[in-house]
This record gives C-alpha cells, sequence and structure tokens, in this order.
C-alpha cells in the first residue's frame, strides 16, 4: 500500500499533480529504518518534475543506498500551491520515500544546478524547520551540504550551509558518512564533524574562513580560521568513469518529468575550450566512459525501467571518439525496443546527418547549431571553433537530407561586442536560408524555418571572462532591438524567427555568479519578502529584487559592469578546479587579441587539469574527419 | 493475439492519474518484455485500450485493459510477467485471451462494451455519520436530478434513473439491499465471494457508514460517484461537497440485458 502519506487525501486532492508528493516510483529504494544509521535527504530546490529529470541525484541516490547502514531518500521544492497550504497548517516538509520530516535526518544534500534556486534553497530549509543560517543550527538539525556546479561560487549562499562538496559526487562520500558515523559514536558534536570534514578533499566549511573587504568593496582577505584549515579547496574528480558507479536502475516517475527518458552519460568535459563556458572548465579533463561499458549500461537502463527514449549525454557528443560505434550498436537495438534515441549538442556533420535521418523525424525535427556569436571576429574572441563554412556546409548537408527548420543560438553582450557583431547574427541566419533557397525547388520542402535565440551574456566564475565587465540591461536591450530590425531588413526575413531572452534573469544571475557572502542578507530577504522559483518566469518577481537592490546597495555596477584587476581576490580564489588561474588569465588576454587556443584534443594548452592525472590529459586522442 | 488484463489500483497510486496510469503500463509492458504489437506509421505505440478513466483518489478491484500481442501465449504466463514489473499499488488479478474477432463485424475495444460499474463508497470524514438517511432516501425516490456541467452549459440529470442497485454493508460485511431492479447480480457480502474479492483494495477508515451502488456507465450515460454524492448532499440538506470516497468493485458489459463482468465479455 506504499508509505503512509504525510498529505491528507483533502490536500492531495487540492493540489496540482498529487503524484509530486507521494513517491513509490518504479526503482525507488525501500529500506528497513530500524537498521539504518545515516539517513540522507537528497533534495533537489525546485519542482518534482524538474527535479526528477537529473541524472546527478539519480547516480547519488543510487551510490548511497547501496550502502546498507544509509537510506537516501528525496525530496523536491513543493509548487506553490503546496507551498501556501503547508504554510499555513505547519506541515514540515517531507520526503518521498518515508513521507518523513527532513528535520528527522542526518544530512541535507542540496545540489545547485543554477544560481535562480536560491530561494527555493530558502524555501526548503524552512519549510523543514531548519534554520537558516548553518550558525543557527543545532544538534539536533541535519547537516546540510551543497552540491553541483553552483558550489564552484557558493559565496552568496555560503552562511545557509553547514559545508560545500567541490567536485564529482562518486569519490568522496563513503569518507564522509563513515567519518560522521565515528564522530557519532564517540560523542563528537556537528563542529567536529564539520572541522573533520574540512580535512578532506573538495570539502568546504564556509564557517572555517573569515572574509574581511577593502573600502571599495573588494575582498581584502579571505582566510582559514586555523592552520589545519586547508587554504585551497581541490575539487573532487572521477579518474576512471568506466568503474564508478552508474545507476543500472534509474528511478522511473509516473508523470511526465522535463527529460522524460533515461540518461546515458557519454563523458565529462569538453575540450573544446569556449572562453565563456563554465562547464568547459570545471569538469576538467575530458574523461570518456568506454563503448562496451556504456552499451551495457543503455541495456540494463532500458530493461530496468522501460522507458522508451534514451538520451545521449555529453558536453559535445561529437567529441566522443566512440560516438560511431556506439550509436550504430545502440541504433539497431533500440529499434528493435521502439526505443528513440536522442542526441543533443551533436555537430551537424555528414556523420550527425546520416545519424539524424536513421532516429529522427525530418519532417518535424530541426537542426540545432550553437555558434553563439555573429562574425568570425568575435567567434574568436570566445574561442568557439565554428566558422561560418562549418555552419552553412553542415546545414546544406541537412536541407539536402530534407530538412527545413534550423534553430541558432547565440549570446549577446559578449565581452567586445560591437554592432557589427550584433549584426552578424541576423546576416548568418539569412546566409543558412540562402543555403536552402539555392536547392532546386523540386528537393526543398516548404519555406525554410531560421529560429535565431539570443541569451544574455553571464561572465561566470572559473572561465576567462571571469575578470570581463557584462553589459547593462539597457545596453542589452538596445542590442536586442538592434537585431531585431537586422532581422527585419534580411533579404529572407521571412523565414526567420527571432527569440529572445528575459533580461533581468539575467541581471541577477550574473549578481549571483560572481557574488559574494555579502549576498546573503540580499537572498534572505528577497526570501521573505515572497521570492520563489525565480526560475520560473511567471514567479519572477523582479520588482521585489530591485527594490532590496536599492534597500541594501546591491550594485550591479560593482558585481556586472566593472572590469576586474588581475589583482583583485575574487571571492572563488580559495576553490581549485586544477585549471590555473594564470592559464584563464592567459585566454583572457588571448581573447581581448582575438587569438584562438586550440582544443585539447589537437593540442594541450597546459590549463593545469593534467595535475588529476586521468583523461585527455594522460591519453591524447587524435580524432578523423577534421573540426565541424 | 489479444488479451484482455485486469488490474488493481490502490493504496498509494489512488492519486495517479489516468494519462498517468496508461504510461506507467506501457513502461510496466516493456519492462516485462512481452510480445506487444505496434500501430503503424512514423510514431508507432503501443497497441493497449483503456476500458474507462478512474478519478483521483478512487480505488479499484476492478479495471481493464486490451493489448495485443504479436505471438501467442498462455494466459497465467501472460498474467505472472506482467505482475512481476508492478510496484506496490498495482497487482495484475486476470488475464484473458480475447477470442479472435469474427470476420466482418464492428471491432470491439474494452471501453465500447461498459455498460455499468459496481462502487463501494464510504463517507468522507467531514460528512461522517451524516449520509444514512439520505442513501436510504435517495433509494426510495423515483427520481433524484442534479445539474451536470456539459460542453456547452449545464444539463439537468436523473441520476436515479441510472442507478440500478443500492446497498448498505452491515458491521459484519453483509449487505442490506435498498433497491434492486435486477440488471445487476448484488453481491451478498463484503466477507467473502465476489464482494471479498472485489473489496479487498478499498481503503476503510473507521466509523464511515459504507454503501454499495450499482450504476450505469460507459458512453451512453455514465454515473459517477461525484453525481451519486451530489444528489445525496442535495436530500441531505447539505451543501456541495465531497462527501463518498469511492472503491471500484467492477466494470461490466452488457449481454442479453444483464450485466456481466467485463473480463468475460
Amino acid at each position: 500500500m506504499g508509505a503512509k502519506l504525510a498529505l491528507s487525501e483533502d490536500i492531495l486532492l487540492t493540489v496540482e499533480k498529487p503524484a509530486r508528493y507521494i513517491g513509490g516510483e518504479i526503482n525507488m529504494a525501500i529500506k528497513d529504518l530500524s537498521k539504518i544509521d545515516i539517513r540522507f535527504a537528497m533534495c533537489f530546490p525546485d519542482v518534482y518534475e524538474v527535479g526528477m529529470s537529473h541524472l546527478g541525484i539519480q547516480i547519488l541516490y543510487d551510490m548511497f543506498n547501496r550502502r546498507e547502514d544509509t537510506y537516501c531518500e528525496r525530496v523536491y521544492s513543493p509548487w506553490t500551491d503546496l507551498d501556501a497550504i503547508m504554510r499555513e497548517r505547519h506541515i514540515p516538509l517531507f520526503t518521498l520515500e518515508t513521507q518523513s520530516p527532513v528535520k528527522d535526518f542526518d544530512f541535507l544534500g542540496i545540489t545547485l544546478q543554477y544560481e535562480m534556486c536560491y530561494t527555493n534553497v530558502l524555501q526548503v530549509l524552512d519549510l523543514a524547520g531548519i534554520p537558516l543560517h548553518a550558525a543557527d543550527r543545532t544538534e539536533d538539525d541535519p547537516i546540510v551540504v551543497g552540491g553541483g556546479p553552483c558550489t564552484y561560487n557558493p559565496e552568496p549562499i555560503a552562511e545557509f550551509f553547514d559545508f560545500f562538496y567541490i567536485g564529482e559526487g562518486e569519490t568522496a562520500y563513503d569518507e564522509i558518512l563513515d567519518l560522521y558515523k565515528a564522530n557519532k559514536k564517540r560523542g563528537g558534536t556537528r563542529a567536529d564533524f564539520l572541522r573533520q570534514v574540512s580535512h578532506i578533499q573538495g570539502m568546504y566549511v564556509p564557517s572555517l574562513y573569515e572574509v574581511t573587504y577593502k573600502e571599495d568593496g573588494t575582498i581584502a582577505s579571505f582566510t582559514p580560521v586555523a592552520d589545519d584549515v586547508p587554504a585551497k579547496v581541490l575539487k573532487q574528480v572521477v579518474t576512471d568513469l568506466d568503474t564508478c558507479v552508474y545507476p543500472e536502475k534509474q528511478l522511473l516517475p509516473f508523470l511526465k518529468v522535463v527529460q522524460d527518458r533515461v540518461v546515458l552519460e557519454l563523458q565529462r568535459g569538453c575540450t573544446r575550450g569556449c572562453r565563456f563556458c563554465q562547464a568547459g572548465m570545471i569538469y576538467r579533463p575530458t574523461r570518456e566512459r568506454s563503448v562496451g561499458h556504456l552499451c551495457d549500461i543503455a541495456r540494463s537502463l532500458l530493461d530496468t525501467t522501460g522507458q522508451d527514449e534514451m538520451n545521449l549525454s555529453s558536453l559535445s557528443s561529437s567529441d566522443f571518439s566512440g560516438l560511431p560505434e556506439l550509436v550504430y550498436t545502440m541504433i539497431d537495438e533500440c529499434r528493435e525496443r521502439h526505443v528513440s534515441l536522442s542526441l543533443p549538442s551533436l555537430r551537424i556533420d555528414s556523420f550527425a546527418v546520416d545519424v539524424m535521418q536513421k532516429v529522427q523525424d525530418v519532417n518535424r525535427s530541426s537542426i540545432t547549431f550553437a555558434p553563439e556569436a555573429g562574425t568570425q571576429r568575435m567567434r574568436n574572441v570566445i574561442n568557439k571553433g565554428l566558422t561560418e563554412e562549418d555552419i552553412l556546409s553542415g546545414a546544406s548537408k541537412a536541407f539536402a537530407a530534407g530538412w527545413n527548420k534550423v534553430k541558432l543560438y547565440f549570446m549577446l553582450g559578449l565581452p567586445t561586442e560591437t554592432e557589427t557583431d550584433v549584426a552578424g547574427i541576423a546576416e548568418l541566419g539569412n546566409a543558412i536560408a540562402r543555403e536552402y533557397y539555392a536547392m532546386p525547388k523540386e528537393l526543398r520542402h516548404g519555406k525554410a524555418n531560421v529560429t535565431i535565440s539570443t541569451s544574455y551574456f553571464i561572465a561566470k566564475p572559473f572561465t576567462p571572462f571571469q575578470w570581463m565587465p557584462m553589459i547593462s540591461k539597457d545596453v542589452f536591450l538596445t542590442r536586442q532591438r538592434l537585431l531585431k530590425a537586422t532581422v527585419q531588413e534580411q533579404r529572407n526575413a521571412k523565414s526567420l524567427v527571432y527569440h529572445w531572452h528575459d533580461a533581468e534573469t539575467s541581471e541577477l544571475e550574473g549578481i549571483f555568479a560572481r557574488g559574494d557572502r555579502r549576498l546573503s542578507e540580499f537572498i534572505e530577504k528577497a526570501y521573505r519578502r515572497g521570492c520563489i522559483y525565480d526560475a520560473w518566469t511567471e514567479h519572477f518577481k523582479y520588482d521585489i529584487w530591485k527594490e532590496l537592490m536599492d534597500e541594501l546597495g546591491v550594485s550591479v555596477e560593482f558585481y556586472n559592469l566593472r572590469e576586474r584587476p588581475y589583482d583583485e581576490i575574487l571571492p572563488w580564489d580559495h576553490i581549485d578546479i586544477g585549471v590555473k588561474r594564470e592559464f584563464l588569465y592567459r585566454e583572457y588576454e588571448k581573447a581581448k587579441q582575438e587569438i584562438v587556443t586550440p582544443n585539447c584534443m589537437k593540442q594541450c594548452s597546459g590549463c593545469g587539469a593534467a595535475v588529476f592525472g586521468c583523461g585527455i590529459c594522460v591519453k591524447p586522442r587524435k580524432k578523423d574527419g577534421g573540426e565541424v | 493475439m489479444k488479451a484482455r488484463i485486469g488490474f488493481a489500483k490502490f493504496g498509494n497510486m489512488r492519486f495517479l492519474g489516468h494519462l498517468d496510469v496508461m504510461r506507467y503500463f506501457q513502461h510496466a509492458i516493456a519492462r516485462a518484455a512481452l510480445p506487444i504489437a505496434y500501430s503503424a506509421g512514423y510514431h508507432p505505440h503501443m497497441i493497449l485500450s483503456f476500458a474507462q478513466p478512474l478519478a483521483l483518489s478512487v480505488t479499484s478491484d476492478g479495471e481493464y485493459f486490451d493489448l495485443e500481442l504479436t505471438e501467442d501465449m498462455e494466459a497465467s504466463e501472460l498474467r505472472d510477467r506482467l505482475n512481476a514489473a508492478m510496484c506496490d499499488g498495482f497487482a495484475i488479478t486476470d488475464a484473458h485471451i480475447l477470442p479472435p474477432q469474427e470476420p466482418n463485424t464492428k471491432k470491439q475495444t474494452g471501453m465500447s462494451q461498459i455498460a455499468g460499474a459496481m462502487y463501494l463508497c464510504e463517507e468522507t470524514e467531514s460528512f461522517r455519520g451524516k449520509l444514512a438517511a439520505a442513501v436510504e432516501a435517495f433509494a426510495a425516490a423515483k427520481n433524484a436530478t442534479v445539474t451536470k456541467p456539459t460542453k456547452n452549459g449545464e444539463r439537468e440529470v436523473d441520476v436515479r434513473a441510472g442507478v440500478h442497485g443500492v446497498a448498505v454493508v452491515n458491521e459484519d460485511g453483509t449487505l442490506r439491499i435498498l433497491a434492486d431492479d435486477g440488471v445487476f447480480a448484488m453481491p451478498g457480502s463484503l466477507a467473502e465471494g465476489f464482494g471479498e474479492q472485489r473489496s479487498r483494495h478499498a481503503i476503510h477508515r473507521e466509523g464511515s457508514a459504507r454503501f454499495v451502488f450499482a450504476v450505469s456507465a460507459g458512453s451512453e450515460n455514465n454515473i459517477s460517484v461525484e453525481l451519486i454524492g451530489e444528489a445525496l448532499c442535495r436530500l441531505a440538506g447539505t451543501d456541495a461537497g465531497r462527501c463518498l470516497a469511492a472503491h471500484r468493485m467492477e466494470l461490466y458489459g452488457c449481454r442479453d440485458g444483464a450485466m456481466v463482468s467485463l473480463l468475460t465479455m
């Protein structure tokens, strides 16, 4: 009959999609609590359908539950309808598996995938009845640990966490849990445990560091409070993806979730070195899984879930050396099983067109390019190794194979961007449409449909652009208008559609991305005034944030618009991703000079990631077929 | 080969909507690696046909869907393999191989055959102890109209005309029949036989009075528990509200004027 539900039937029949809150999914871990030493609540601070789509949680859930002494359960942000009911009736936040209060757990792990989830983190803590500030927690509260990409600069939310796990989760949790048990056994305190955790590679305990600021608002010093606390926190890295855990039984939600498919992670990291891309730096070095291992995992995933779609996931699938072998093996197996394959992040070349013809409906699907910038000059600045020729020849191959829909992704506000670069976006779109109309009429299928989307460039920590200014919201809007007008002026304007991204969310995201500890007050106050689900356009309350910026003196100029000097202490300088600061700065200078850096497959640029002794740094690989 | 599968839906799974139940079974069939037939076309889908959606919060011991297999299989093997793929809250109760369709006859799916349903209902918490008299009055009444929202506004419906049997469940599980027009075979007790089998997964909240309703269902005249509840509220003179918690005992088809289990249609 399942666990006794935390919510009454009346409440479940009042809220939207009650299946979000009942658990009981296929492949859910069920354990006897009387045999459990450690209870770990794993949280994705967004609604169920988003959280359940995330592979990282699936990996950690499976890994924790392989331990006999540990029971890992899941918790997601209650949607706004239930949020209101829980506050009104004082219902504590609960986990899905045993439907028990999160406050009863030993750990609350929160994955931080994007900055706009920060108020949801506070919602989760608040509904759980856990003090928002780590400093206010007692021995009865769970240890709150953060993980995921935002922990590479966790400073804006540092006060809300007991510690952050920097790097890949598969490696150090056993040690952490053993330490926790041992500490508990000898009657050690929360503070004792956190002190010991800080000695493990990758573990950052914010309360053990002191920050002072200069008059101009920049950091004067960032120092550990004691000698045994490391000054630098080196991230955790999986050195061999073939031997590390992979969930062979992924949880299968009843509801249709955002990523309604099983996920096969081909590799980690990316060799391209695009200068705006944080993932391309923090996940270095690039490491691959072997094709044999991937095929085994794929079969087991499909057998144990019955899913009808599988996603081959990677930052850049085309760079995965075993891709043709894997794809051609899996295409036939998937066809037999009536499973469709999806391959995002594929560069469009002959192989890609062949594969896509086999796995997609040519009439309905579109092909995607991410040139990110409209001119070659701008692409050299950002080190995007994709030329106009590559794009046009890829598009014309796809057109010849029957496609007529193309999606193009760009950023506005990239460092050094000029009006020519902005106009270049529209011109590139036009050139692609021209390729289509250059085909003989009998080969065409109606009108070409080229969609241009732009987002607002956000400078991220641990990228060569971490020192760069962003453009202001007003300039951004001017460039958007310019682009819109230029799109309309194009000869093939009727085949072009322009979509843009809202600027207000991005402005705030920029502040958080490179923010410091002083922002915690800003985030907490926004939450107190009703901000949650900021990542959802319909719930984003910019007026509250704006009001608080004025009230607290949170300066867009300071966080987003100024160029940071090399000798400024950045809020994330105490975190070490292997890639050296000097390398990033070299890339920053080369960007200004419009000089391209070859990707890791062609030549090592000595970024520093070789310190981990794995992946492409020790086993260089060559790929045929050149660059497309 | 075509087969009809009988299943129960219960416990926390009562909060799963109809679309999610269909998805759930598609995944379960794939996990069980059944030789399921797919439709033709560019986006083939499993050939499955579900009898009738179950409203949220309603449990059931009488759900059905039809499937088509590309290979012959024993009914028991079909049932067992599918059962092995179930999670807590679903159980496969029956598998019945359907006779091949006779040539030149209209295709009969589970859905189009539905003519009746039997529900075990009980008072919800807020209506506890308040419905007994209304049920007696309902059973004795010639008609009981409520307004039913339709695509083009509202419509008056006589709920009573679609209700063929009404009974009160006594403490010991036996049934006291209040009305029975003979169309359905009303069970004598929930403690044995059909009544026991088909109330197995019902939730019983202490102190709530229980009733059995045998009703018309399907495309022609579908009487939902909600409509009955509304009629009862009118009779009791209270504000409308969710007064009945329901459990579906069985779905029926009609053969020669009598209701027979959908499984054997």
